[in-house]
């Protein structure tokens, strides 16, 4: 890893809830351009890892450096200046404020009016389906619409970096789809993603990178495609 | 109709100082998840500066008595506001979320203002003088210019007040901390910042509570604490959080105060809201607008 190309590098992270050990000594990159992706069951500490990376657990040990700075012990309000923005599992919308709200609410920390406007128009074209719905309430909504008001507020906040975690889960197929395109155009415009998922075959599917994790530690990595070939992950993960 | 419309002047009085009071401790609940046991001495606080500023001004600084109100009611709102801060550095942010610890300090807090504001201004009720003299004719009801003025301002300010929630940043960040604290400090707000905000709003409401009040009532050292048992009826009927539902709950318990306490008696009023708060906490504890969590 350069440090030029590196966005997020995560060191030796330790993090425990009440003295339970949730991430042993995690360490993992993220390249430039390039979606990365955490797979592993659930417990094995991928949301925790998440919450650490966005500033909401302190850890313990460890370091997080993003674009080569070390943004240990920040935040989350930090984090988001710094440009790392978590869609949280669930989703965790404010569910009786408009859609409109909902994702005026991703921009909270920016003051650029105009600029909030333009995105604004940006998020809808990604997402026309929620633009009818403005006004209602986003617990109106179905899952799949909730789903893209979530990723849609993240980008809310113009992040150089958007942390997805499960953000396919409880969705019917044609949705995931649409949501995994929404993945790859968000990357294509030059956002990073890091994706979290349960769903094995969808992540390896569009990740260029992949840490599989295990009981708060990371056992394998490498690029999608080889974890898609490898007899563990296609044994405990893609039910091969 | 010369009755009812009687009737619905008193329900508009009292319901305005008591949906005041009840917007701040519901908005203090809905950001900090807190209750405040202590928002009534915002309240006595505010009553009892106007009580000694509006006679200091007239007589020692000379000023005509509805200069005097005004320069009270700002001096009553910055002493509050001030004090407010002050609970909220050294107590309430290191309790919040926590509702035994914020019990346990709102009630100790309470003892302690309640004592200060005896030691300093005594048992006796103290008086203001009308600011507003004369009666103002409604469709044959009488009604005195004061108390329609108390109506109006209360209106104003609780006009104000869901503006500020509904159409600002800072609104905004209300909204969002009190649906969901981590979601929100996600979307970049500062947790902390936004409840010492909600907290001060909270403070400011009960005080402009206190200072129409003044004017109206006797103020006692212990004034606030009636508003806050009143408070606390409204907002269970209206929804612990809801800023609607404080509003609504605050017109109607004033509703079943003047009505009550017209046909039947104020005991009879009183013993109504309470049999109604028990049928509530029964059937619909959430109350009006709660939310089911």
């Amino acid at each position: 890893m350069t440090a030029d190309t590196t966005i997020l590098s995560v060191d030796g992270l330790c993090v425990s809830y009440h003295g339970v050990p949730a991430l042993q000594d995690v360490s993992l990159g993220i390249e430039r351009g390039a979606i990365t992706t955490i797979v592993g069951s659930n417990g094995a500490g991928k949301t925790t890892l998440m919450k650490a990376i966005a500033g909401l657990l302190v850890p313990e040990r460890g370091s997080v450096h993003l674009f080569g700075q070390d943004v240990g012990g920040r935040t989350p309000a930090e984090m988001v200046q710094a440009g790392v923005t978590l869609v949280p599992e669930g989703r965790r919308l404010f569910g009786q404020m408009s859609v409109r709200d909902n994702l005026m609410t991703g921009a909270y920390s920016r003051t650029d009016r105009s600029a909030i406007a333009a995105d604004f128009e940006t998020v809808l074209g990604h997402f026309p389906a929620l633009r009818d719905r403005l006004s209602a309430p986003a617990s109106a909504l179905s899952g799949g619409q909730q789903q893209m008001l979530a990723v849609g507020r993240a980008l809310m906040a113009s992040p150089r970096l958007v942390l997805l975690d499960e953000p396919t889960i409880g969705l019917a197929p044609a949705v995931v789809d649409t949501i995994c395109d929404i993945i790859e155009t968000i990357s294509r415009n030059g956002v990073e993603v890091l994706l979290v998922e349960q769903n094995a075959h969808i992540a390896l599917e569009l990740a260029a990178h992949a840490y599989v994790m295990e009981n708060g530690r990371i056992v394998l990595s490498g690029s999608g495609k080889e974890l898609m070939h490898n007899d563990q992950v296609r044994e405990a993960y893609l039910g091969l | 109709m010369e009755l009812f419309v009687q009737l619905l002047a008193n329900t508009l009085q009292i319901g305005a100082v008591y949906v005041l009071f009840a917007l701040g401790l519901t908005l203090i609940f809905g950001v900090m998840k807190i209750v405040n046991f202590a928002h009534g001495a915002f309240f006595t606080a505010a009553a009892l500066i106007v009580t000694s500023v509006v006679p200091f001004a007239t007589v020692e600084l000379g000023v005509p008595l509805w200069a005097g109100y005004l320069l009270a009611a700002i001096v009553a709102i910055v002493v509050v506001l001030c004090l407010g801060a002050l609970v909220y550095s050294i107590g309430f942010q290191h309790v919040l979320k926590d509702l035994n610890g914020s019990f346990i300090l709102s009630i100790g807090l309470l003892l302690i203002l309640n004592g200060a504001y005896l030691a300093i201004y005594g048992g006796a009720p103290r008086t203001v003088p009308q600011v507003l003299p004369g009666t103002v004719s409604i469709f044959g009801a009488a009604l005195t210019a004061q108390r329609l003025a108390l109506v109006i301002v209360a209106a104003v300010v609780t006009g104000g007040l869901y503006l500020l929630i509904e159409r600002t940043r800072l609104g905004l960040a209300l909204r969002a901390v009190a649906m969901d604290q981590e979601a929100a400090m996600l979307q970049g707000m500062p947790f902390n910042r936004v409840a010492l905000y909600g907290f001060l709003i909270g403070a400011a409401l009960a005080a402009c509570a206190g200072v129409l009040m003044a004017p109206i009532n006797a103020v006692t050292p212990v004034s606030g604490d009636e508003f806050l048992i009143k408070a606390f009826i409204i907002i269970i009927i209206g929804g612990l959080g809801s800023v609607t539902g404080a509003i609504i709950g605050g017109l109607f318990i004033a509703l079943i105060e003047s009505m009550g306490g017209y046909f039947f008696d104020p005991s009879t009023a009183t013993l109504a809201m309470f049999i109604l708060v028990i049928a509530f906490l029964l059937v619909r504890p959430q109350g009006i607008l709660g939310n089911v969590e």
